[in-house]
């Protein structure tokens, strides 16, 4: 989109863009055995045009959506241009105006939820792990009688080696819980993300992911 | 207002779609311009903008519906949308109490950010579940009327009064076009108050003609 000149060359692409999206909220939607042939309207379109420009790591849309609002003629502002120019100003405002002071805020049943999550796995997984020899040399290296809990949570990192356990884990737990749910963690340092959405689990594990990023998802779920 | 370009006698409207997330208004859209446009069904477009084009008492009109995100969490967003708007429908689910209450702030919010100039169209929705009732008919109509809102009862599921809620939007929509055009044909201009920066071209079609001067191509 940047590299077009014209405002209106802009907007074609953007329709474009935004055609593609709906494209592939349709077919996730027909995968997940959901009703065929869904319609989107604005509450599904919005918060995954967000998403999508999160991740997609664009630093001049910001000027090209002002360059596009400032030229682009008036009565094509009325249009289909004008309606999807307004909901990426829109997307790109709510990126701009979010606060993690406010999220954190509405976020906390979730994160609160994965959190307990994660402590309940890490806790078992010590557990278990306790009893490798391994494990008792660096507890009894590092502390020799009651600080040994901590010691062990901390130290698992290193220890784990698949990740089928914990992420199984985290299935049996949010099932029950409800349709969509989200799991953040850190092992082997990376950062992993699990997620359920619409019926469907999905992961990625990334390194580079940035908090923010990741806050939003767990948030965009709610 | 917003009738910009087309011959002398069209209209062009903005409605923006408001509501809480799940009331239905994208279903109710839908089956709007659905019904119309019954074989060449939505191949390109999605149901966040519709258009459709009517014909009222000889007068073409072009709506553009904006839908908008209903959840809580992008209701600051509500300004980028339905600024510039010639109306708004308002759905509340009626066996949605909240959904009610956020159609009033709403109708408080437009009011105080657009004042009179946009015609307010209060929809209860979902009278199919009549049973499960949460918000009476009357309490919503006499709020509406109190705010200078008209009051709708329909079903998207049934598609009962959809149609008639849309026309009559349009009608009122008209009317209202047609009041500014005449306060700026006396040269008033005062009640465009700028952020209407377009202006109707358009005969009167039966009112008498009072003034007219910029006006008539």
């Amino acid at each position: 989109m940047h590299e077009a000149y014209s405002p209106n060359k802009k907007v074609h692409i953007l329709l474009k863009i935004c055609k593609s999206i709906y494209h592939s909220m349709s077919a996730s939607a027909s995968s997940g055995k959901t009703i065929p042939n869904v319609v989107f309207g604005a509450d599904d379109f919005l918060p995954c045009l967000t998403w999508v420009l999160l991740r997609s790591e664009l630093v001049n849309l910001q000027i090209d959506t002002d360059y596009m609002m400032e030229l682009l003629d008036p009565t094509q502002l009325q249009g289909e241009g004008g309606y999807y120019l307004t909901t990426l100003y829109a997307a790109l405002y709510y990126i701009s105006s979010f606060q993690p002071r406010l999220a954190a805020r509405q976020l906390s049943v979730e994160a609160q939820h994965s959190l307990s999550q994660w402590h309940r796995r890490r806790t078992l997984h010590s557990n278990q792990s306790r009893h490798s020899t391994h494990r008792r040399t660096i507890r009894r290296q590092m502390c020799p009688e009651e600080s040994v809990q901590a010691s062990v949570t901390e130290s698992s990192d290193v220890e784990e080696s698949g990740e089928d356990e914990p992420q199984r884990e985290t299935e049996s737990d949010a099932e029950t819980e409800g349709e969509r749910q989200a799991a953040v963690w850190i092992m082997d340092g990376l950062m992993h993300f699990t997620y359920k959405y619409a019926g469907q689990w999905g992961k990625f594990a990334n390194s580079e992911v940035c908090m923010k990023e990741v806050a939003f998802f767990i948030y965009q779920l709610k | 207002m917003a009738a910009a370009g087309g011959g002398g006698k069209s209209f062009s409207f903005k409605v923006v779609l408001l509501g809480e997330g799940c009331v239905g208004k994208t279903s109710m859209v839908l089956r709007y311009c659905e019904n119309k446009f019954n074989d060449k069904h939505i191949t390109t477009l999605q149901a966040s903008f519709l258009t459709k084009k009517l014909n009222i008492t000889g007068k073409r009109v072009n709506l553009a519906i904006w839908d908008t995100a209903g959840q809580e969490r992008f209701h600051a967003l509500g300004p980028i949308y339905y600024r510039d708007s010639n109306g708004a429908v308002l759905v509340y689910d009626i066996t949605d109490e909240d959904s009610f209450q956020k159609v009033k702030n709403w109708v408080k919010e437009l009011r105080k950010m657009l004042g009179n100039d946009i015609c307010l169209c209060i929809v209860g929705n979902k009278i199919d579940l009549d049973k499960d009732r949460n918000v009476s008919t009357e309490e919503a109509e006499s709020y509406a009327a109190s705010v200078g809102a008209k009051h709708y009862r329909t079903s998207a599921k049934l598609n009962s009064g959809i149609e008639e809620l849309f026309l009559d939007l349009c009608k009122r929509m008209m009317e209202a076009a047609q009041v500014e055009e005449r306060s700026k044909g006396n040269g008033g201009g005062q009640s465009a108050s700028g952020r209407r920066g377009v202006q109707i071209v358009d005969d009167e079609p039966q009112a008498p003609p009072t003034g007219g001067c910029c006006s008539s191509g």
